[in-house]
């Protein structure tokens, strides 16, 4: 069973009727042919028990969205190689490479015994400044009143 | 300070978009994602693309969708950051230390013919020639990564390559790791101090339960799940208690061949990785390359049945996340690298173009050197394709080669019908050898093309999943 | 019958069709179906030689495939011939800072 679909080339491009007729080739057999009077004949068959009905509406849709392409097609194009020239000239592979050198097995060993060192330091600080507030500032609520103070 | 002229009009710039429930997705290639409602969508396209005054946000403008307004610098550094594969020279060396195996998996594409013949090892003085090959490659970055077959059956040629390599790397001012990928069955503890002792990185394949790997991966007296699980335990243990190495112990990783026989299984195999101590997951299906091809009728699985198992194991990964498991998915983390526009993710398949012979090479047994290691399984199966030169070649003839360019003009997206329109452009890639070898063409035929279908379900899964804040969060920590 | 095919054989019209288009085609489909190609003033023919499963079908679509290929490289060339050039320069060590 086929679906036959005349599209008018004076309304669409060939290429946008290829490439919507082209995004049914999933579920559906696909063949174009011209037809006369400028237009062509897209011919559907469906494959893997598809509805036939099913490609007209996905063929028509797509080629509605392929007209809204086409207008900007050429500035998106422009933009993405003014965009791609200045990606490709102005970076190189150090740009890639530009992060933190990795730390040998010294270095690091030496960084965990510094962060061991200030979170030492840290404590320290905190349990002697608890004995220098006699105002209990640095206590709190619960601490304070547990403390019977 | 010099005066910039406002435009006199704002054009809606969009390379990219698709309906999205009631909205239209847009993205381009610089890092932008925009949703917006379709009948706006509609009503600016009506008028040429035309904006006017008030539509012109900042996160428009930021985001590259303004014709008028695109920065150069930031948009162009956006497609470097995920496009960097272009700009390097070969990272990643795979060196196949064998074609023999010791096990017999189910989609092996490697074709591995047995333990017997040795004739299929590397011999030492190839790999010392592929090694230097690598360091004639212009990267400042080598990964050298030893798979097969099975590269313990080669173990004396590995270990005095791997001080070959690092010989070298003393010399040299390049950054160097090396990664080993085994079964593990014929690890013992001289082999493992020695590859730790040399920072080997470790890696192995865990299918999941012992219900599914033993189904996937067959070995003598089937001891390969409780040997994967006893050697990865091994080595996390070893990482654990490194203090006072003078040497680095990094931890073991695995990864999962999704097949039939994992079906109904997603969460069973997400739990196995946390009880196994991994905190990544890689989760892939089987390719219908080589053997696995051959064997498709009994593990073959469809995009649909993969895609439901991949988002009820990512649905399970994201609860477990929320409950204080480390445990992350690789797939996404490189699709979320992209979707949050935080580089490419790393992976050379998902690339545009891919890495074939520009990210990665293979070295096989024998010296010949191939685009990358799909191109080498397909040139077991007798058609060598991709094959690009050997050892003894200049690094220029190899890395230059018509299969390379082949590939590369065959994975640029832009050069794609369906996926230059493809919303998911930005996020995407294709691989060429995949494509020859399952549809005819290194461009392969998009629609019906499984990788296509599997790659679209992920990211549609993934772009659902960060509707969700909390969920958003937790994926950007993974990155 | 599918794509009104009556016969082993279709015709491709070159004002649909390219040459380029349906050779590509017949490239890659030779070592799986059996055919002939034949030129004729306004297109291309194919017979196929056993008409079973499919075949002028397949190749129908693959046509189509390769000819949607050829009209997206006519507006994208220019990107592609950037990018896979610095991509090859980029592996051999050129455009390295100095």
């Amino acid at each position: 069973m086929n679906k036959k679909i005349t599209v008018s080339l004076s309304e669409n491009t060939v290429e946008a009727v290829r490439y919507a007729a082209y995004t049914c080739t999933d579920d559906f057999w696909v063949k174009i042919q011209p037809s006369g009077n400028n237009a062509v004949e897209v011919i559907f068959s469906p494959r893997k028990d598809k509805e036939i009905d099913q490609a007209e509406k996905r063929f028509t849709e797509e080629l509605a969205d392929e007209k809204i392409r086409e207008k900007s097609r050429m500035q998106n194009i422009a933009t993405s190689e003014m965009i791609i020239r200045n990606a490709i000239s102005r970076f190189n592979p150090s740009f890639v490479h530009d992060e933190q050198p990795a730390l040998s097995v010294e270095q690091e060993q030496e960084l965990d015994e510094l962060i061991a060192e200030v979170e030492k330091e840290l404590q320290e600080e905190m349990n002697s400044s608890r004995t220098d507030d006699p105002q209990h500032i640095t206590q709190t609520w619960e601490e304070v009143n547990k403390n019977g103070k | 300070m010099e005066n910039k002229k406002e435009p006199e009009k704002y054009t809606l710039l969009f390379q990219h978009w698709k309906k999205y429930q009631d909205k239209i997705l847009l993205t381009n290639d610089f890092g932008g994602k925009f949703e917006i409602p379709e009948e706006e969508f509609q009503s600016i396209c009506s008028k040429n693309c035309s904006l006017s005054v008030t539509d012109v946000t900042k996160e428009l403008v930021d985001k590259g969708f303004v014709a008028e307004m695109i920065d150069p610098e930031k948009h162009s550094l956006s497609w470097a950051r995920r496009h960097f594969s272009v700009l390097l020279a070969p990272e990643l060396h795979i060196m196949v230390m064998t074609s023999r195996c010791n096990m017999q998996c189910v989609y092996c594409q490697a074709g591995s013919p047995g333990k017997q013949d040795k004739v299929l090892d590397m011999s030492l003085e190839t790999a010392k020639k592929a090694v230097d090959f690598a360091f004639n490659t212009p990267s400042p970055v080598l990964n050298f990564e030893f798979q097969g077959g099975e590269p313990l059956l080669n173990w004396e040629v590995l270990a005095d390559t791997v001080e070959y390599i690092r010989e070298k790397e003393k010399k040299s001012a390049r950054t160097v790791s090396i990664s080993l990928i085994s079964n593990f069955i014929l690890m013992d503890e001289r082999k493992a101090d020695f590859l730790l002792k040399n920072e080997i990185i470790l890696c192995t394949s865990l299918d999941g339960p012992e219900c599914v790997h033993s189904k996937n991966r067959h070995s003598e007296n089937d001891i390969s799940y409780e040997t994967v699980r006893k050697w990865l335990k091994y080595f996390k243990e070893r990482h654990d208690n490194q203090k006072g190495n003078s040497y680095r112990i990094f931890k073991p990783g695995a990864i999962v061949t999704v097949t039939k026989n994992s079906m109904g299984h997603a969460k069973k195999i997400v739990d196995e990785y946390v009880s196994a101590g991994l905190e990544s997951i890689y989760l892939r299906p089987v390719s219908k390359i080589g053997y696995a091809g051959r064997n498709w009728n009994a593990i073959g699985i469809t995009p649909a049945e993969y895609l439901e198992f991949y988002s009820e194991a990512l649905k399970h990964i994201i609860e477990l996340n929320k409950k204080g498991v480390s445990i992350s998915e690789q797939a996404c983390i490189i699709f979320c690298s992209k979707i949050f526009d935080a580089g490419s993710g790393g992976n050379y398949d998902v690339d545009s173009p891919c890495g074939a012979g520009t990210g990665q090479i293979a070295y096989n047994y024998d010296g010949s050197i191939y685009t990358c290691d799909e191109g080498r399984m397909l040139a077991m199966e007798g058609d060598d394709i991709f094959r690009i030169g050997s050892v003894d070649d200049p690094v220029e003839k190899v890395l230059t080669a018509d299969a390379v360019r082949a590939c590369k003009c065959a994975s640029d997206l832009n050069a794609q019908a369906m996926c230059s329109r493809c919303a998911y452009m930005p996020y995407c890639g294709t691989c060429p050898v995949f494509n020859y070898a399952t549809q005819g063409s290194l461009a392969g035929d998009m629609p019906n093309n499984m990788r296509c279908a599997v790659n679209k379900g992920q990211i549609d899964f993934i772009l659902e999943l960060l509707k969700d804040k909390e969920n958003e969060e937790l994926l950007k920590k993974w990155l | 019958m599918a794509l009104e095919i009556t016969e082993r054989r279709i015709f491709f019209d070159s004002s649909v069709y390219s040459t380029e288009a349906v050779n590509m085609t017949a490239f890659i489909l030779e070592d799986k179906i059996d055919f002939v190609t034949e030129k004729k003033e306004n297109g291309i023919e194919v017979t196929f030689k056993h008409f079973s499963e499919n075949e002028p079908e397949i190749f129908a679509n693959e046509a189509l495939n390769q000819q949607c290929r050829i009209d997206v490289s006519k507006v994208s060339s220019g990107l592609t011939k950037l990018i896979v050039s610095k991509a090859l320069v980029s592996a051999v060590g050129g455009g390295k800072q100095e």
